[in-house]
């Protein structure tokens, strides 16, 4: 039986809307043109907004939410307010407001830098975290990559970099640079092969950080928390070259449930983002 | 929860027997056949919406109300206190959270061993096979434990030096390093006095591990534990262990990650 996933409620609701649609065209002269057409607009449309619900309901949720005023109390005192870029606990009449926010790392340390990059990193890494003096916390959730689809996928794209190089070899006035960069890019998809096949295993990973301010009321709190974001935007994203945003909506509450428990099979971790 | 699935799977397949019942008779309905086809058109696309937002969506709609109730955060903690329940759907998911305690800096190493430890490191996280979680988490200490437990090993020190100075040949290099302790605990005393906040770093590994009864998640739980301290705690020669009680609600509970009440605002 198919399992009501995210996914596949998308794909139900998109493809529903389509076969309804495409009856609709077919029917066109009998169903009396300006409505025909009326119908084939709200149509696609309907599509349309299902499609931006699936792919950006996270940037969507916090602006309904704080158009209608809708909060989210989670249980043993958390709360998520409108704007849902916040959870907020009282305890004992001090409120703790935490923020989550998104880290990407653009690169592996070990596979396509210098080792000298990688042992500046770790450094500056030790550094940054000393430096910053309140509660936050670095998360780094890893999980297997599924190997045959990782493969197929680097093998498709050295084709492509070596078709690339090709068409560009044949020029009359070949670029050097451009040359150069396919070169690069192939003997780099070179080395990620190599390294699967002599065993080592692909890995994927979200990063997260997350931050908690205090005050006496939920204000306070929420301004110390922005402040701290600031300042972990600044001191960390800046030695470390790390894009750090910060997370609302669906992927709050997706970090927040992560404290607790955490999809433990790659299939049900990956469908869940 | 239920009701709003058995709307959205209704929905659906309202869409498309309504679609299916115009295609069938092939429009011969007329300008009859637009109303199913605008019913269809729009329960498919309102199927999805319930199904992302319908668990505030629908009580906002029909009792207009604007805080929804859910219990993301409430989990069960065992008498053991090492291990977090939470029942999700039909499963039990079990988490538990260990220490790692690396003993060497980065700074104290060289370059080769750095790089060694960053390739080890990457090449033992992607050979395990469970979702797994890593976390440096820096937290506050509770300043007025921390002052008082600093203040204790001063006048310790201080007594220490005034038995010394009763002695009939007393130790100067003992005196010299106990002055020497004195100064220190005096520096960090009079760092927060300036507002400096004392922290303190923790770095713990998280796996969680699902079941259909709340001892077989704790029990594959604690399979995974076995599994990551074998697997990290041998390549790395880092000490794992698990964490329970206090240093473990801190690392899901941010009440015992900063200082509490008022006093530590």
């Amino acid at each position: 039986m198919v399992e009501l996933t995210e996914r596949n409620a998308a794909l139900a609701a998109i493809g529903l809307c389509l076969f309804a649609t495409a009856i609709t065209f077919m029917n066109l002269s009998s169903l009396g043109g300006i409505f025909g057409v009326i119908l084939i607009i709200i149509g696609v449309l309907g599509m349309a907004a299902t499609y931006v619900l699936f792919t950006m309901g996270y940037a969507v949720m916090p602006f309904m939410t704080s158009t209608l005023g809708v909060s989210d109390l989670l249980g043993n005192g958390y709360k998520i307010p409108p704007s849902q870029d916040v959870v907020i606990r009282n305890v004992g009449g001090i409120y703790h407001a935490t923020m989550y926010m998104s880290a990407r790392f653009y690169e592996a340390a070990t596979s396509e830098v210098e080792e000298e990059m990688t042992v500046a990193y770790m450094d500056l890494w030790e550094r940054a975290l000393a430096g910053i003096k309140f509660p936050f916390k670095f998360c780094l959730i890893s999980f297997p990559e599924d190997i045959a689809k990782y493969r197929e996928n680097l093998e498709t794209q050295r084709y492509a970099a070596t078709i690339k190089l090709g068409k560009e070899r044949e020029k009359p006035n070949p670029d050097a640079l451009t040359i150069d960069k396919w070169e690069r890019e192939i003997a780099r998809l070179n080395a990620m092969l190599a390294r699967l096949t002599a065993g080592e295993k692909p890995m994927g990973a979200v990063m997260y950080v997350a931050t908690t301010g205090i005050g006496v009321n939920e204000a306070a709190a929420i301004a110390a928390a922005q402040r701290q974001v600031g300042e972990i935007r600044s001191t960390v994203a800046n030695a470390l070259n790390l894009d750090i945003k910060v997370v609302k909506g669906e992927d709050l509450k997706r970090c927040f449930t992560w404290e607790f428990y955490i999809p433990p099979d790659r299939a049900e971790f990956v469908s869940s983002l | 929860m239920a009701e709003v699935n058995n709307l959205i799977i209704g929905l659906l397949a309202a869409s498309g027997i309504l679609s299916l019942f115009v295609f069938v008779t092939g429009g011969t309905l007329g300008i009859l056949s637009a109303i199913p086809l605008l019913i269809a058109i729009i329960a498919a696309p309102l199927s999805f919406l319930l199904y992302k937002w319908g668990y505030w969506l629908v009580p906002y709609v029909t009792r207009g109300q604007r805080v929804i109730q859910s219990d993301d955060a409430i989990v069960e903690i065992p008498h053991t206190e090492d291990v977090v329940v939470k029942k999700v759907g039909d499963y039990y998911y079990a988490s538990m959270y260990v220490v790692v305690k690396i003993f060497k800096s980065v700074t104290n190493m060289t370059d080769e061993e750095k790089f060694g430890f960053m390739e080890l490191w990457e090449r033992t996280v992607s050979a395990l096979k469970p979702v797994t979680k890593y976390a440096v988490l820096v937290y506050l200490k509770d300043l007025y434990k921390y002052k008082e437990s600093i203040e204790a090993r001063k006048a310790k020190a201080q007594m220490e030096i005034a038995k010394e100075n009763e002695k009939p040949n007393p130790d100067k290099q003992r005196l010299d390093l106990l002055m020497r302790e004195i100064s220190m605990w005096d520096g960090i005393l009079s760092r927060l006095d300036v507002g400096d906040k004392p922290t303190a770093i923790l770095t713990y590994i998280q796996t969680t591990a699902k079941g259909m009864t709340k001892d077989a998640a704790m029990a594959a739980a604690r399979q995974n534990v076995n599994e990551i301290r074998t697997a990290i705690g041998t390549a790395l020669n880092v000490e794992i262990a698990p964490l329970s009680g206090e240093d473990m609600k801190r690392c899901f509970d941010w009440e015992y990650t900063l200082p509490r009440g008022t006093k530590g605002l």
